[in-house]
């Protein structure tokens, strides 16, 4: 049998005038890499003969799988636990993908290679449709659910509550600084390349075990886009490699968006599959077992480290303290304990654990009913209104986290907390690495070199900040998390809708005021800021005071 | 264990070994194959490629929307789910051509003499056999690094056959110097039986695919081996690139392997062999060329614009073979060499310098 070749096909688009030929192009994003050795051939054929039949017969199943849950009643049937997290994932995610979209033309002039721009080119079609599939998702789950609320306002909910702003910062991460930095490390290499497994291979999985088969349709339909994305980034990577005098950057930009992604991928993702599910069976593949096989095993020994040779800086230390974060450190374990905490500035409800997802924890993360067992008891004592406060106003031994200012998680395994006064205010930050990544990387210089085009991390970062003084009533008012009937909370601590057991704005109208801790700090002496951060650091795990507090 | 199949990647020409058992994704990444792949779950479709010939492969759990059924039916398949029944041709959709080779594992192995033949009065055609069983896989063009016995010293030799699949053999072609540290060992103290240390592979003077464009080789001495190599393999693959090797010899009793590279212009229709001395004997029958092989090429080639050219051989050759084929019109990137140096002090015979590019 013989064919005929994709790759002559392909290699006719290479004749296609990409260059602009009558004028010189505006440029708005920069870069400070240079390529001027052997240009990179682009790795994957792929011709739009081909491309559009692919990815119309995809849309159609896609379709075909939107219908058939509705005749089949999926949305009655699907785990409430699990969706309710989808209200939060899927205002999230159309953006990072109309922000990868918004990445590539920042490729097209800073990368000069006609030869990649097809590739770049399609790319920007996919995120399209991605975010057109999976914004389409969400319409269904609204008109479909049990419980919209949370669902039809998810475009606003994105940017103004205390979890979407972390998703925002991750969007934006693909068109933050340097276009190299932006688009290609951060983007291709990193995000796509590294976390989109645990993101678009092991959530359909865990969406499927939840009764949601659609969900793994839409996400398999972007997954299989994947491809060319992981492409693209392998190209340019291996063009900015040859230029020696890039080398410095690449291992700046690497440190920076493997840190960040982990930061951010790690911690929702993270918290949708091991919180976000009933499937209990013990055969079921953790968060941290899924992350050890695919970016331990695949990303990082396949993927990054035979690119050693090549004069590649590998973060190795930083791979490794990943993990010792969500193994040892209980990363994930910690993020879902403080969505919870803060369950009643959000847009979705969180169901309690019971003891049968005790069982599991325990089973796959030995040692942890020790430390967050008893907490998630009182989250589920205090789940309904009686005559309590929300649990974050409770003694629970819990205190509330500060803010890491460059990634925007709190800073949860308190130890690690760092603390630096950058541009005239004080910041708190998770980790070390995000105190580098906004004082040393962001910056116009970087070991003494002209880095002018990474520009800095700017902004309402901590989300508190926003609402400093505010009645927590109003704070929920503002962003608009009130149901239909102008009292009712959106979010509640629990999964039944009955009105009785739910909680109103009249019961936050009883609670303290809401208190930035970045206000707070700013406004201690030094001696107090000392003390706080001396006390801070001895905190955890799971949010405890200091033992000898 | 299954039956093993061959499967062929195209447009690199390189052949693996697949176990019906294994997926062709694992055996590649086994045999030092660096395949695109993303998930290996077969949802990504990173390593989709496309069947050229075969069509006897079955599939593990793979989803549509990475290969859906018409795609399949047209003959495209995810190799990180597939596996071969029969022998196979694929063309590699996704690949980078210099990446792709990076992965063969270096491994140290012993070898065994198996023959030392002299093929002019300063070349040694030398043959290996490896003691333990398996392969060393290589691509051609790629050299190894053998341990100079009672010494901490290795010298670089490029392998001149194509593969040690069948025989465990590795074939090279060494010269003599008087001195050299390995050369001379050869010379006068190895023989038939003995074992020596090596290891590798190491090197990227290996074949592009460059599909259609004309190939120029240049060599001298004993660069002769890896050029060999790389006609040999274009041999066994039948790559009809219009193709000329100009290799140079002081007198006509420096070349070898004479009869052999004619005999290529007759399974290669668009090969030619053009050897010249520059110091032809008076006496001698020589109707061949005359002079520095680099004063051949010019009169040889006006124009190779668009061409690929290979060099190997002493430095002072290669040297002068650059410009020159960057003034004929061949482009800087598409010139590939490896330049030995002979140490001065050691007297050596062969030391390969790692192109640098």
């Amino acid at each position: 049998m013989s064919r005929q070749s994709v790759a002559k096909a392909h290699q006719k688009i290479q004749e296609l005038s990409w260059e602009p030929a009558y004028h010189e192009p505006v440029s708005h994003y920069g870069t400070d890499y240079t390529f001027q050795k052997a240009q990179k051939k682009d790795p994957l054929k792929q011709v739009l003969r081909s491309y559009f039949p692919m990815q119309e017969e995809k849309d159609h199943r896609v379709y075909g799988a939107s219908d058939g849950a509705i005749r089949g009643n999926m949305f009655r049937q699907v785990q409430e636990r699990w969706l309710e997290w989808q209200k939060l994932f899927l205002s999230i995610i159309p953006l990072p993908e109309i922000s990868a979209a918004r990445a590539m033309p920042l490729l097209f002039r800073t990368v000069p290679n006609p030869e990649l721009h097809n590739g770049q080119a399609i790319q920007m079609i996919d995120e399209v449709r991605h975010s057109t599939i999976q914004q389409n998702l969400k319409r269904l789950y609204m008109n479909n659910y049990i419980d919209p609320a949370g669902f039809n306002s998810s475009l606003r909910n994105f940017q103004s509550d205390y979890c979407g702003t972390i998703g925002r910062q991750f969007a934006e991460g693909f068109i933050t600084g340097d276009a190299i930095t932006a688009a290609s490390i951060y983007l291709t290499i990193v995000a796509e390349t590294a976390f989109t497994n645990t993101l678009f291979v092991a959530m359909p999985a865990e969406a499927a075990a939840n009764g949601d088969y659609l969900l793994p349709t839409v996400f398999h339909s972007v997954q299989s886009d994947e491809s060319r994305h992981i492409s693209n980034g392998y190209a340019t990577l291996l063009m900015a490699l040859a230029d020696e005098g890039n080398h410095q950057l690449l291992a700046r930009d690497l440190r920076y968006a493997w840190w960040n992604n982990h930061r951010v991928v790690d911690a929702a993702i993270g918290t949708f599959i091991e919180y976000g599910t009933k499937d209990r069976r013990k055969d079921r593949e953790s968060y941290a077992e899924m992350w050890r096989r695919w970016i331990y095993d695949d990303y990082y020994r396949s993927y990054l480290v035979p690119l050693e040779k090549y004069g590649l800086e590998i973060p190795h230390d930083l791979i490794e303290e990943s993990w010792n974060q969500i193994w040892n450190k209980g990363y994930v374990h910690e993020v879902a304990q403080f969505f919870a905490t803060g369950w009643l500035a959000n847009y979705w409800r969180i169901d309690p654990m019971t003891d049968k997802d005790f069982e599991w924890f325990e089973y796959k993360y030995p040692g942890w009913y020790d430390k967050y067992g008893a907490w998630w008891e009182n989250y589920n004592r205090l789940s309904m209104p009686n005559g309590h406060k929300p649990i974050v106003f409770e003694d629970v031994d819990y205190e509330y986290p500060h803010r890491c200012w460059t990634c925007m998680v709190p800073c949860l395994v308190r130890e690690d907390m760092v603390m630096a006064k950058v541009d005239g205010q004080w910041r708190t930050y998770c980790h070390d690495m995000c105190r580098w990544t906004d004082e040393v990387a962001f910056r116009p210089t970087y070991q003494g070199r002209q880095t002018p085009n990474m520009g800095k991390l700017i902004g309402h970062r901590e989300w508190e900040t926003l609402y400093h003084g505010w009645n927590w009533a109003d704070v929920v008012s503002d962003m608009g998390f009130v149901r239909d009937d102008g009292k009712t909370m959106v979010a509640q601590p629990h999964l039944d809708l009955n009105p009785d057991k739910m909680w109103t704005l009249d019961h936050l109208r009883k609670c303290p005021p809401l208190a930035s801790p970045n206000v707070l700090l700013n406004e201690m002496s030094d001696d107090e800021r000392t003390a706080f951060a001396a006390r801070y650091v001895r905190g955890g795990p799971a949010g405890r005071a200091p033992a000898d507090a | 264990m299954g039956d093993k199949h061959v499967v062929r990647f195209e447009p690199v020409g390189i052949e693996i070994e697949v176990d019906e058992d294994q997926t062709i994704l694992r055996a590649a990444a086994e045999q030092g194959v660096m395949l695109m792949h993303g998930c290996k779950e077969g949802q990504c479709s990173s390593c989709k490629s496309f069947v050229l010939d075969g069509e006897d492969i079955e599939l593990d759990r793979y989803s549509t929307f990475a290969l859906p059924e018409y795609e399949l039916d047209e003959g495209y398949t995810l190799l990180c789910r597939a596996h071969p029944y029969e022998d196979l041709t694929i063309e590699l959709l996704n690949y980078d051509e210099d990446m792709i080779r990076s992965g063969l594992p270096i491994q140290d192995r012993v070898a065994e003499v198996v023959a030392i033949t002299p093929v002019t009065h300063d070349l040694r055609h030398l043959v290996l056999r490896l003691t333990d069983p398996g392969e060393l896989k290589f691509f051609p063009g790629q050299y190894v690094d053998i341990l100079v016995p009672d010494s901490e010293a290795s010298r670089s030799f490029s392998m001149a056959n194509t593969t040690s699949r069948d025989s465990g053999q590795l074939e090279f072609v060494i010269k003599v110097y008087p001195g050299g540290v390995f050369s001379e060992f050869l010379d006068t103290r190895l023989n038939v039986g003995d074992r020596l240390q090596l290891s590798g592979p190491f090197g990227v003077f290996t074949l592009r695919d460059n599909p259609g464009a004309r190939i120029v080789f240049v060599g001298g001495g004993a660069g002769m081996a890896p050029i060999l190599s790389l006609l040999r393999s274009m041999a066994e693959r039948g790559i009809d690139r219009p193709a000329t090797y100009y290799y140079g010899a002081r007198t006509h009793l420096d070349l070898c392997f004479d009869e052999e590279l004619r005999a290529l212009q007759d399974v290669l229709p668009g090969f030619k062999y053009v050897p010249a001395l520059s110091e032809p004997a008076e006496d001698a029958e020589w109707d061949g060329e005359v002079g520095l092989i680099t004063d051949v090429v010019r009169r040889h080639e006006p124009d190779l614009a668009g061409a690929d050219a290979y060099v190997c051989g002493p430095p002072p050759m290669v040297e002068a073979a650059i410009p020159l084929l960057e003034g004929l019109g061949v482009v800087t990137k598409h010139i590939y060499y490896d330049k030995f140096t002979t140490t001065g002090d050691a007297g050596d015979s062969k030391v390969l310098e790692a192109p640098t590019r």
